[in-house]
């Protein structure tokens, strides 16, 4: 982590990142456009302008939506997750160019302003195949235009974690809004099946990744531990724990990463006051556990980050009774000095 | 995540989880059928039965048709394809490069399809004919048998 | 267990993940961009309409105001010796009719311009051998009027009878070349807007030969149904009405909004039956 701010800490990893996305959208692009023209001499380059665009952002959107659960399933997919948001940015200007461009086109020139013509020119509600799909787009981009502007840290620390991440979760229904603009406008039109099939496949592996993603998380959550002794729970053997990593406990449906660092044990939230990323599934790497999503980092025996920064977390009381680990669910407020239990014996 | 936080994920995702598949087969029972007026024109000339010349090309096929009795002459104009020009009006020709004259119209192709015309029974020399733009005023074709 | 940990925030990831990276972005990319190729193949073929912006074109006819604004070009005598007509709707700048561009020109010049041969400079659009002209402000000073009504004929009118088509009602001057597609649920609104401009709404009738056929619709009194067919545009109908051969166009008039049904489509209720206009002793 840097110490002076800077609106972007650029480093090699983000680079390329960045270079490779441009550089996919420049081919993509490109090979539409070309594709369309090569089987359709007869083309206006305003309407491949749309469709390229559009097409690039749809598929854009269903990769970032597939990158969260795919992370969960596996960690190696943590590298995609790291700059997400570079890919929601580009997939919003992509989406915008669509928008803009299709709101000139077809609503532009007339005899009322292209934004009261939107919602007024088509107003057959009642319709499924009539039923005004632009709207649907226009809504969808309104919440993909709060995501992007909204995607730096900057606001996340401003608007608060709570607050960024239930407006990023507008995602979802902003993933909606975009299945039915297409199903009821594009699909309406191009009658080929294979459109169609590919919006269902795309579907169905986003639906699949999510409920196969949450339906790990459930049972890992739903583990159940002996009655509490004293506000203890006994959650594992001490062995269980290797040195820089930590295991993570859902007691009393809250999330508690108990942490090994060297003969110590400590535990704290496990979650990441940035993204809610999982502090368990992290590392202690400079006497630090790092969270594996965007590497924020806590000291383990207060739950604080290192100064200059202000991020604090939630630390528990551990102790270990023989082999046994037991574990306090009752959290101390954020940043407290917990010191933690020596492992007076090591085991292994 | 927080525990508000994965409840509300999967809260969500349940949702979407019957919402998703509802819609897309709602808008896939939406896609309209070809609606299909036969035929297109609204009266349609029937062909006289014998063809006399004939001349293909790449767009658009010429028949010179005529009945048993040779009492009546007929052009027969099978366009293949759309015409890329503002009026496509065919004029009958008096010579190989002869340019468009008065009282020499046959009738007018509009895109694709067959289209008959009937012609003045004279068969002293082998009709030839324009294709012609009257807004543009160039010629698009000729036809020589 | 692997010990690799990722952080995004470092120069180089761990070499498990960037390998993992790699393979993922090989298989992805090529599947994206494999994807978009063949949508951009599967696209329906754009229509061989064409505009031709920038492009003006003198056409010298007499102006008639109705049933729709356009310039009858005479074609010269056939050989049975009738006079022929080409007749070209006009229609103004953007997503408007041509009234108002005709009623500048008509100011400017301070005469009427219907039954009058005009000299008119105008952007052409056009397809299947029919053509529109678009006529803009820029264009008024280039008018020229013949002074007093032309001497002639009237165009000739047929009555062809009922009949009862499918197909769809489209803007003309998108679907002649302004706009590819011009037709269908995407290019709707746009559709909507031109009609609700004062473009003359049309019902285009195809086959499944490909061959087309294009009906300006009217209501049965004449008066402008523009405002009528709005919720009808750019889907599939079946229309019931009498056709009237009007030169080279055929006109179609529509009595009553029950005459135009949506078919195909999931209609939660079907809009309700309203005249549009009725001729005497009608009572709605």
């Amino acid at each position: 982590m840097g110490v002076s701010y800077q609106a972007i800490g650029w480093n090699r990893q983000k680079k390329q990142y960045d270079w490779l996305i441009f550089g996919f959208c420049c081919i993509y692009l490109s090979t539409f456009i070309l594709v369309t023209a090569i089987f359709n001499p007869e083309y206006t380059f305003e309407t491949v302008l749309i469709r390229s665009t559009s097409t690039l952002a749809l598929l854009i959107l269903h990769v970032i939506l597939c990158i969260g659960p795919l992370s969960r399933i596996n960690r190696k997919f943590l590298s995609l997750l790291y700059n997400r948001r570079h890919l929601g940015v580009t997939m919003f200007v992509l989406a915008a160019t669509h928008g803009i461009f299709s709101i000139i086109h077809f609503h532009a020139l007339s005899n009322v302003n292209p934004l009261v013509s939107l919602f007024t020119s088509n107003v057959n509600y009642n319709s499924a195949g009539g039923f005004p799909f632009q709207a649907l787009g226009f809504f969808a981009l309104v919440i993909f235009f709060l995501m992007a502007i909204t995607s730096h840290d900057f606001w996340l620390h401003n608007l608060s974690p709570k607050t960024w991440k239930t407006l990023h979760m507008f995602v979802y229904g902003a993933y909606f809004l975009v299945l039915m603009h297409v199903m009821l406008g594009a699909i309406q039109y191009e009658r080929h099946p294979a459109f169609v099939l590919l919006i269902a496949l795309g579907a169905a592996a986003v639906l699949t990744l999510h409920l196969v993603a949450g339906t790990r998380e459930v049972k890992k959550d739903n583990s159940l531990f002996d009655p509490a002794v004293n506000g203890f729970v006994s959650v594992c053997d001490v062995n269980e724990i290797e040195d820089n990593r930590a295991k993570i406990f859902c007691v009393n449906s809250e999330r508690i990463a108990v942490y090994r660092f060297g003969d110590t044990l400590y535990a704290i939230h496990n979650v990441c006051k940035h993204q809610g990323g999982p502090l368990g599934e992290g590392k202690i790497i400079d006497g630090c556990i790092t969270c594996p999503w965007h590497g924020y980092q806590y000291l383990p025996n207060n739950g604080q980050s290192p100064p200059p920064f202000k991020e604090r977390v939630s630390t528990y009381d551990v102790r270990i009774e023989g082999n046994r680990v037991w574990l306090n669910p009752s959290p101390f407020p954020e940043g407290s000095e917990r010191p933690g239990t020596v492992i007076s014996q090591p085991s292994n | 995540m927080t525990s508000g936080l994965r409840k509300k994920h999967a809260r969500v995702w349940t949702v979407l989880l019957f919402l998703v598949p509802a819609g897309i087969v709602t808008g896939w029972l939406a896609i309209p059928a070809n609606p299909i007026t036969e035929p297109a024109a609204v009266d349609k000339t029937a062909a006289l039965p014998e063809i006399l010349y004939s001349l293909q090309k790449k767009n658009y096929t010429v028949n010179l048709r005529s009945d048993n009795k040779r009492s009546s002459l007929q052009l027969e104009w099978i366009s293949k394809s759309g015409l890329s020009s503002p009026s496509a009006l065919i004029y009958l020709a008096s010579g190989p490069s002869a340019s468009v004259t008065s009282n020499s119209l046959i009738g007018r192709i509009e895109g694709k399809g067959t289209f008959y015309f009937p012609l003045k029974n004279d068969l002293s020399t082998i009709p030839g004919f324009i294709l012609y733009d009257i807004i543009h005023h160039q010629v698009i074709d000729r036809v020589n048998f | 267990m692997n010990n690799e940990f990722y952080i995004g925030w470092m120069p180089k990831a761990p070499q498990g993940f960037a390998r993992h990276v790699k393979r993922v972005l090989l298989t992805i990319l090529p599947v994206v961009l494999l994807t978009g190729a063949m949508l951009a193949w599967l696209q329906k073929r754009f229509s061989t309409a064409s505009f031709e912006f920038g492009k003006l074109t003198e056409v010298t006819g007499v102006y008639f105001k109705d049933p729709v604004p356009m310039l009858r070009v005479n074609a010269g005598n056939d050989i049975w010796g009738n006079t022929s007509y080409i007749s070209i709707p006009l229609v103004g700048y953007g997503k408007h009719g041509a009234n108002g561009i005709i009623r500048e020109i008509e100011i400017e010049h301070k005469t009427s311009l219907d039954h009058k041969q005009v000299i008119l400079k105008g952007t052409l659009l056009y397809t299947d051998g029919r053509t529109i002209m678009q006529v803009s402000s820029n264009e008024i000073a280039s008018v020229k009027i013949v002074p007093g009504r032309t001497a002639e004929t009237a165009t000739v009118q047929k009555d062809l009878g009922f009949r009862k088509v499918k197909g769809e009602i489209i803007d003309p001057k998108c679907y002649f070349g302004v706009m590819k597609p011009g037709e269908g649920k995407v290019h709707r609104d746009c559709a909507i807007r031109c009609i609700l401009g004062g473009i003359p709404p049309m019902m285009h009738v195809w086959n499944d030969k490909g061959e087309s056929n294009y009906y300006i619709l009217v209501s049965s009194t004449g008066i402008d149904i523009n405002k009528a067919v709005q919720d009808y545009v750019a889907e599939p109908v079946e229309l019931e009405a009498r056709l009237v051969q009007y030169g080279d166009w055929t006109l179609m008039y529509v009595a009553d909004m029950k005459n135009i049904r949506p078919i195909s489509s999931l209609q939660l209720f079907r809009p309700a039956s309203t005249i549009i206009a009725c001729g005497t002793g009608c009572t709605q």
